[in-house]
């Protein structure tokens, strides 16, 4: 009997968080105060070393004044 | 280098230190020097104040940073990491433990064994054994928060 392996989950949360909050001249510490969160947090974030929970991620959408999709996009295929 | 950094890495350094001082106390080079009850006691209470003085004096030296710095003291990824650290710090706390347990038993079915020895019957060795489980449990759980941390 064939073993059927389970599928690997694949994709990414690509953050454009550093290209919006250039254009909109805010700082890192400006945008962490705005959005409840460590000036470190918004630095992994933007590095992609961390991946913010919902809340924080709408709360960061919202203190970019951008939709949320354009904050946060996904790459299905990346591993 | 962020706050949060340069407090693990004070609370790292006093914990290594601390430890050195109790290692001081209770060793002479590798082996456990044999001491009265109240000798033991006295290192062992000396470790905890230790610990309580240093670690209260980082906490309100990193909260007047903080508040000179302004903004969130703490926010979920400080908890994510705390966290993570925590379950590294139980885990090896529970392997030392059990390796304590797995040792003091086989040292009594297999009395002739050439591993290393750890005389758990003498009671200065079963508490250097015991404190140096809960600092390797503390080191790891600070050295994974530094990594976390790192710049």
């Amino acid at each position: 009997m064939p073993v059927v392996q389970p599928a690997r989950a694949k994709g990414r949360v690509m953050p454009r968080i550093r290209e919006l909050r250039g254009a909109a001249g805010i700082t890192q510490q400006e945008l962490a105060d705005a959005a409840l969160a460590t000036r470190q947090t918004i630095i992994a974030i933007e590095a992609g070393k961390y991946a913010p929970s919902l809340e924080l991620a709408f709360r960061i959408a919202r203190a970019l004044g951008a939709p949320f999709e354009a904050v946060f996009g996904f790459d299905p295929d990346a591993d | 280098m962020s706050l949060a950094f340069q407090r693990t890495m004070l609370s790292l350094g006093a914990a290594v230190a601390i430890w050195g001082y109790f290692a001081h106390r209770m060793l002479d080079g590798v082996r456990v020097v044999d001491q009265a009850p109240g000798k033991v006691l006295w290192a062992f209470m000396a470790v905890v104040v230790l610990f309580v003085i240093a670690e209260a004096a980082i906490a309100g030296w990193a909260g007047v940073r903080q508040r000179a710095e302004g903004g969130i003291a703490e926010d979920e990824r400080d908890v994510a990491i705390a966290a993570e650290a925590g379950r590294w710090e139980s885990g090896v706390v529970l392997a030392g433990v059990n390796i304590l347990v797995l040792h003091a038993i086989l040292d009594a079915a297999y009395a002739g064994h050439a591993l290393p020895r750890i005389d758990l019957t003498h009671m200065p060795t079963l508490v250097f054994a015991l404190v140096s489980v809960l600092f390797a449990g503390h080191l790891t759980r600070l050295t994974i928060t530094a990594l976390r941390y790192r710049p």
